[in-house]
């Protein structure tokens, strides 16, 4: 209920303010350079990694990456570096389901 | 980005039931993993520094995982082959000693400027002090206090300028020089070297035995050495300045006519091209016999390019018409030449320190165009020899 208030202050100071989202809020923050690189800050931990398919918890809810050839170049507590042929990046949000996983 | 593992990474595989959750938990740890690639469903494989396997091996057991080493890191690799190699190795390190050890050493003590005996001297103190060959060099004191310690126990010196050139101690001496005792000359009579009349006479020691306007013959004692009298008598190096009067007759032949070259006013000009030393005349090729009595200038202009000087050059030659012509001249200008004439036969004559008082005219007489003249000199010059006094006669 409490965390529930929290959230919602910070998407309205945000939205008022005019501040980055990524600062405030605990969401992702993703750099893609073409299909080559993808470059995640924020993540909170692998939940799934295959050549084909890696999928990261977040704060709230999981992002899935789907491609080929994949390889974790380097993986830091909240950063990561994923190489290889990206096709897909989709958010699987459902955290009203209380989708934390693990 | 192909290559992020450093010299100290080694390559290992993860094989478990759920590897990702050893690479969430590696994470927590703060265990860097890096290249992290899937090869198989229950596999990872990955890089990680070989210092924190053990950490790893931790973690994966706590999932139920294995660690298997499948690469070493480039440094246990260079380790073994160094384990291999040991004695190659010894050796490198052994000459890199070596070579720093020996380049530390003196190799040479140089000493410039000084005489034999004191060079050894220096040779000596230098060895006392620990400059020698075979020292090490950074036992020794700089070279400002060598120089200040060698300069203390070496005498006769004035300056000792030590430089370290190397491996090389170079000293300059600067040696004192004491002035020189004047020489004492041997005794000795201060005689006539010519026959003369005196005309001044100046002794700085001896015995003057002559007076003024008296005539001197060549051999005359003029101030002795010999002076005081019954015991007190000794011999001294006679010293002094005696000027004679002497005489000098000069006989000159001149020309009454003398011949003088001049220029008639015409000129013929010659253009020769010279390429490589081979002279090419281009223009006025019978310049050269236009005249029968002529006098010949060459001018030469160079080539050049940007200071280069070119193997070509323009040379000009110019013939110009010349003429003998008799110069008629008076009696008095034919006797004042010959009297030139005469002082500078007599110049050429004299020695030291001489000066002419006086000349005359004893003859003079005209013979096929030439003047025949007899001048009579009176000099003043130094008439003084030295005769040193032998004794035990």
């Amino acid at each position: 209920m409490f965390d529930r208030f929290k959230q919602n202050a910070k998407y309205w100071v945000t939205g008022k303010m005019n501040l980055p989202e990524d600062v405030l809020l605990d969401v992702p923050r993703l750099t893609m350079i073409g299909q080559l690189h993808l470059h995640v800050e924020n993540h909170r931990g692998v939940l799934h990694f295959s050549k084909e398919l890696v999928r990261l918890k977040l704060t709230y809810g999981e992002l899935a990456i789907k491609g080929h050839d994949f390889v974790i170049k380097t993986i830091l507590p909240n950063e990561l570096l994923l190489e290889g042929t990206i096709d897909e990046v989709s958010y699987l949000n459902d955290k009203e389901a209380g989708g934390i996983h693990e | 980005m192909s290559k992020q593992h450093g010299p100290s990474d080694i390559f290992v595989q993860v094989t478990g039931k759920r590897p990702e959750s050893v690479i969430n938990d590696s994470l927590r740890e703060e265990l860097i993993l890096k290249n992290i690639t899937k090869s198989s469903a229950q596999t990872i494989e990955c890089f990680i520094t070989s210092a924190d396997l053990p950490r790893l091996e931790q973690i994966a057991a706590d999932h139920d995982c294995s660690v298997e080493v499948i690469r070493i890191s480039l440094l246990e690799k260079c380790a073994i082959l160094m384990k291999k190699r040991a004695g190659f190795v010894a050796g490198i390190l052994l000459f890199t000693a070596a070579l720093i050890l020996l380049s530390q050493m003196v190799w040479k003590v140089e000493i410039e400027g000084a005489q034999p005996v004191l060079q050894h001297e220096i040779e000596k103190n230098l060895t006392d002090m620990g400059v020698s060959k075979g020292a090490f060099a950074f036992l020794l004191p700089s070279p400002e206090q060598i120089q200040k310690e060698i300069l203390e126990r070496t005498d006769g010196t004035t300056w000792i300028g030590v430089e370290k050139r190397g491996t090389t101690y170079h000293f300059e001496v600067v040696e004192q020089t004491l002035p020189e005792e004047a020489e004492v000359p041997p005794p000795r009579h201060i005689t006539a070297n010519k026959t003369a009349v005196i005309h001044s006479i100046y002794a700085e020691q001896g015995q003057v035995l002559v007076d003024r306007n008296q005539l001197v013959h060549e051999g005359d004692i003029l101030i002795s050495g010999f002076i005081g009298k019954g015991k007190h008598a000794r011999t001294v190096a006679a010293k002094g300045e005696v000027l004679g009067e002497t005489w000098y007759k000069v006989t000159v032949d001149i020309p009454v006519k003398p011949k003088a070259d001049t220029l008639t006013g015409r000129s013929e000009r010659k253009y020769i091209l010279d390429i490589f030393g081979f002279e090419l005349p281009l223009w006025g090729m019978d310049a050269d016999e236009a005249f029968d009595i002529f006098k010949k200038t060459k001018n030469t202009h160079d080539a050049a390019v940007f200071g280069y000087t070119l193997p070509i050059a323009w040379n000009v030659e110019t013939y110009q018409e010349s003429r003998l012509v008799n110069q008629a001249g008076s009696k008095n200008d034919v006797i004042k030449q010959a009297k030139k004439a005469a002082e500078n036969k007599i110049k050429s004559q004299l020695t030291g320190k001489a000066d002419i008082k006086e000349g005359k005219i004893l003859h003079e007489e005209s013979h096929n165009g030439k003047v025949k003249i007899v001048l009579h000199y009176q000099v003043i010059e130094e008439i003084t020899s030295e005769v040193p006094i032998i004794q035990g006669e």
